[in-house]
């Protein structure tokens, strides 16, 4: 309980901070005055209408004000309209945040059901072919950088062979789910491969130390079969690296394929927030970031309490 | 359950270990952990091994066992269970021997228990792998293993984790889950050295309680001969991977022959010694098991050793019936009192 | 004297009596070797030509060699003739441009980009950007994050708390975010075209990247030894502060932070190319990696050499780098056993 109380009130000052410091970036942008005028897009103002618009966003009031009319925008979800398109910056953060969220859980699914069979197979025969044939081209992987990932991809699969669409649409799955996988095929497999190669190591790694373990044997000698000592003994203990590095992804992912959406058009919250930056979408970007912090740090705290679910021995103990 | 409780009725021999061996292959060189061993067992009888570490007791029961890996051992000599040879077994075979008649527990019980699956579950599976039991009946059969063992609140323990016990309760579990199938052979490796005094006694007793009602061989592996002394038929002495003496208890205990028996004897230290006694070693350090020296192993460090003993390996010759030793000068041979006579006690013995 | 330790692995056999000194040279040991020889040939070969690319007789065309962006436009000439051809050795590859009187079908090493410069001595050019950004930028965040976690790991309590707290905002952004945002913070100024980005903001934005996970990782290393006796016995001698840190305790963080350099370098390679694939690094023609990637990307169909030449020598490039801080840390983790 102890321990959950820490985390919670960990994410509580994280949240905080977050959202001040992205209020108050507004005002601290370099020639913020002129650049907020000069977005709205039309041209010459009066001196009242200049000053209409800066009130609107509170630039010249102080700073606990300003925060304060953030967090009500915030939350009473009145985040105004991009200028760009006219569109509710709601429903430009909820198009993005659908994209975005597919991608990463496809990738997650994708990493783990490759990486942990792999792993499974690698620690059991230990130094074996497969083992250092996977440990090379995994080591491999992690080196490649996605975009250099994707353009090599791109280009068997989308220029020499044409299997795979190069600009994304955002086609639902319900519309059409071979048009879906079509689409999402390429960017998945690119934002699937380092996650599948690190999550293979550390599966690994942990494996075969829990295998040397005293209560192996112990399993041993009780007659087990192997893939009851593997699936049912050593890979339990041997998770929890994994498992926070999956978790860590969650989050990351969510924000930081900005890279992959660029390459495949995917007009994804990380992309989007380039684009804003860019076009100057002042609102659009400040929510971004909020929207995409608190994912971060939400799921990272759900982490951390399956962490402590899955380790009976964190939960009772004190924290360090 | 009802066939093997008549088969054990009879006695008998369970277990012939005929010249085994075990070689580790490393780097280095060959390492001759379990160099020609041969001994038999009957039902229902305890057999202590004796030795002190590195030994190879431990690797010795193992090898019985057949829980070694593949690669990079070199293995010898026959194992006959029952009469089946476990040697050549297929290791799906031997698995199912696994847990049902052979089974071992280990020195320390923390970390020969899963540490993230109840007790509960753990004591199980066994019951469900070999005995095809469901999960109600293998329930209520842990639970009264439980109870057997001298664990109070079964039924609570059953949902808590290896942590949650005390060293001597967490022996307690590893014994119960040894005996769910009620195996005919016990292996127990070093099963008190990680615990509290005052707690090895009663784990001592309740192996040999346990043993009473199943009628249940047990091989009990250590260094100490305390240990052994109260709770074993026979006892083997073994020195850098051979025997070096076999007796009944209590024979070896008033008429021991091999000096490194001996030795081993003396520097058990006695409530009668007078204060301040200092403690006895044996000198020396263990045998290089690559490269053991010519002759008897523990000539380096006997202080009995003369040329022949360098020079000449010691057969095992059969002092009284029964009792069987592998020295040149044993205790009570005219080299033997000669050195004594030389020697107080109280003195580490050095080698000469 | 250890207990006969008996093999308790599945597949691994465990040798009794064996000093630990003696490790065992397996096979794949030697390929290990070569592996690492290779990388260090490599990268010793890359900042040869990228500290030299000036003087390589080869290597032609560069915006460096010229004072001012502006004269590099007007004296540079773009070979028209030689635009978007594929490497020499490439036959299975033609062009797509117009092959005009007796110009070559096939150029260098790597082909010519869209202008006709050389991709190979553009590469080399980017080298020089790429390591150079990369080793500033790790440098930089070595000094700060190191400073910070050695006095939140040494002084603890209230510092600890506040340096710790502030590190996790920093890293509660996926970090690649908040490189952009810097970049885009304060990287263009009023007018606002990707043509005149500096490259200020683009390594502070790296900095600020890597201080918090440095900080972190020597703040853990430091809370480690700062337990140790030999604070203890230094203090008790009378020892300040200031000097037991950098004396006792920074010898012996310096494995893990050397470490966790090099891999950092790779790792901020790979984010400049992230940001230069994005438009947001250093502009044109300034050669960098990421740009040179970025600027092929749409013509993969008709000119893959363009984006490929160079992300094969990044490839490389960061796999040999990651290569070479494995083999660090392994020797690093030996010796803390062995102490």
């Amino acid at each position: 309980m102890r321990y959950f109380g820490q985390k919670l009130i960990q994410l509580l000052i994280v949240v905080f901070v977050v959202t001040f410091v992205v209020s108050l970036a507004l005002g601290a942008i370099p020639n913020a005055e002129e650049r907020i005028i000069a977005s709205t897009g039309q041209g010459a103002f009066t001196e009242e209408e200049r000053n209409a618009i800066l009130d609107e966003v509170h630039l010249r009031d102080s700073v606990v004000v300003q925060y304060g009319h953030f967090v009500k925008d915030l939350v009473t979800f009145d985040w105004g309209v991009t200028f760009g398109g006219n569109q509710p910056v709601r429903e430009s953060i909820w198009d993005g945040l659908q994209i975005s969220l597919r991608l990463m859980i496809y990738a997650q699914l994708v990493a783990l059901l490759v990486s942990i069979p792999l792993a499974l197979l690698a620690a059991y025969r230990n130094g074996g072919i497969f083992d250092r044939i996977s440990t090379t081209v995994s080591f491999g992987f992690i080196s490649v950088p996605n975009y250099v990932l994707a353009t090599v991809l791109g280009l068997f699969f989308t220029v020499q062979w044409k299997i795979f669409p190069a600009l994304s649409k955002n086609v639902s799955f319900f519309d059409s789910p071979f048009d879906h996988f079509k689409n999402f095929f390429l960017p998945t497999v690119v934002l699937a491969a380092p996650l599948a190669a690190t999550y293979m190591r550390l599966l690994r790694s942990d494996l075969i130390n829990t295998l040397q373990s005293d209560f192996i044997t112990t399993a041993r000698a009780k007659g087990l079969s192997t893939s009851r000592i593997l699936f049912g003994h050593a890979l339990r203990p041997s998770l929890f690296s994994l498992l926070t590095a999956a978790a860590v992804n969650v989050g990351a992912l969510v924000g930081g394929s900005v890279v992959v959406e660029t390459a495949f058009n995917m007009n994804g919250l990380g992309r989007k927030t380039v684009v804003g930056i860019f076009s100057s979408e002042f609102r659009l970007v400040q929510i971004t970031v909020v929207v995409l912090a608190l994912v971060y740090v939400f799921i990272n705290f759900l982490a951390d309490i399956l962490y402590g679910f899955l380790d009976p021995r964190v939960r009772g103990a004190r924290s360090v | 359950m009802k066939l093997q409780a008549e088969s054990r009725r009879e006695s008998g021999v369970l277990l012939e270990v005929d010249d085994l061996h075990t070689y580790f292959s490393t780097p280095i060189g060959l390492v001759k952990s379990v160099d020609h061993v041969s001994f038999t067992l009957d039902r229902g009888r305890r057999l202590g091994i004796v030795g002190e570490s590195g030994c190879g007791k431990t690797v010795l029961s193992r090898s019985i066992m057949g829980l070694l890996p593949r690669r990079n051992v070199v293995r010898g000599g026959s194992v006959l269970y029952e009469g089946r040879e476990l040697t050549t077994m297929p290791l799906k075979e031997r698995r199912k021997i696994w847990g049902a008649e052979m089974a071992m527990i280990f020195q320390d019980p923390m970390t020969s228990l899963n540490p993230v699956i109840r007790i509960g579950k753990q004591l199980i599976e066994p019951l469900q792998i070999h005995l095809g039991h469901d999960r109600q009946t293998a329930s209520d059969t842990a639970l009264q293993l439980l109870t057997d063992v001298g664990i109070p609140e079964p039924e609570k323990r059953m949902r808590q984790y290896a942590h949650e016990l005390s060293g001597g309760m967490r022996q307690r579990v590893m014994i119960a889950m040894a005996l769910t199938c009620g195996p005919s052979v016990l292996f127990a490796d070093e099963p008190t050295t990680a615990l509290d005094v005052t707690v090895q006694a009663q784990i001592l007793d309740l192996i040999e309680r346990q043993r009473r009602d199943r009628n249940m061989s047990v091989v009990l592996v250590t260094h100490d001969l305390g240990v052994v002394a109260g709770h074993t038929d026979e006892i083997i002495v073994m020195y850098a991977g051979q025997i070096v003496e076999r007796a009944l208890t209590p024979v070896l205990f008033s008429s021991m022959k091999m000096p490194y028996t001996e030795a081993l004897f003396r520097s058990i230290p006695k409530l009668s010694d007078p204060s301040h006694t200092r403690l006895v070693t044996i000198g020396g350090r263990p045998p290089n098991l690559i490269a053991p020296p010519e002759g008897c192993r523990f000539s380096p460090r006997c202080p009995y050793a003369t040329d022949v003993c360098t020079t000449t390996p010691p057969e095992l010759v059969e002092a009284t019936p029964g009792h069987w030793y592998a020295c040149h000068h044993p205790v009570g041979s005219e080299r033997w009192q000669e050195v004594n006579v030389r020697m107080n006690t109280g003195h580490s013995v050095e080698a000469s | 004297m250890s207990e006969t330790s008996t093999p308790t692995t599945v597949d691994d056999a465990t040798t009794p009596i064996v000093s630990p000194s003696t490790v065992k040279k397996s096979k794949y040991r030697k390929r290990g070797q070569v592996a690492k020889w290779l990388s260090i040939v490599w990268l010793v070969l890359l900042v040869f030509t990228a500290v030299g690319a000036s003087w390589l007789p080869y290597v032609k065309h560069s915006c460096d060699q010229f004072e001012s962006k502006a004269d590099c436009r007007t004296h540079i000439d773009p070979n028209p003739l030689l635009s978007e051809r594929p490497p020499a050795w490439a036959t299975f590859s033609e062009t797509s441009r117009p092959i005009v009187r007796d110009a070559p079908a096939r150029v260098g090493l790597m082909g010519t980009d869209t202008n006709g410069f050389d991709i190979f001595s553009r590469a080399m050019f980017g080298a020089r950007n790429s390591l150079l950004i990369g080793a500033m930028s790790i440098v930089f965040g070595i000094l700060i994050g190191g400073t910070l976690g050695l006095i939140a790991g040494y002084v603890g309590r209230k510092t600890d708390r506040v340096i710790d707290t502030i590190m996790n905002i920093f890293l509660s952004f996926p970090a690649l975010l908040l490189a952009i945002f810097i970049v885009g913070f304060f990287g263009s100024s009023g007018a606002d075209e990707a043509k005149s980005r500096s490259i200020g903001p683009i390594i502070l934005a790296l900095v600020i990247l890597s201080i918090p996970p440095i900080a972190r990782l020597v703040r853990a290393n430091t809370m480690v030894f700062a337990q140790r006796e030999f604070v203890l016995a230094a203090r008790s001698l009378g020892a300040k502060n200031g000097r037991i840190i950098v004396r006792e305790i920074l010898p012996n963080v310096m494995p893990a932070m050397v470490t966790f350099a090099i891999t950092g370098m790779a790792i901020l390679i790979v984010a400049e190319g992230a940001l230069a694939y994005l438009g947001l690094s250093v502009s044109a023609p300034t050669p960098t990696w990421g740009s040179m990637i970025f600027s092929g990307q749409r013509k993969l169909e008709t000119a893959w050499w363009i984006s490929i030449m160079p992300a094969i020598v990044l490839f490389l490039t960061v796999l040999a780098i990651n290569l070479l801080g494995d083999v660090l840390s392994e020797k690093f983790r030996i010796k803390e056993a062995i102490g």
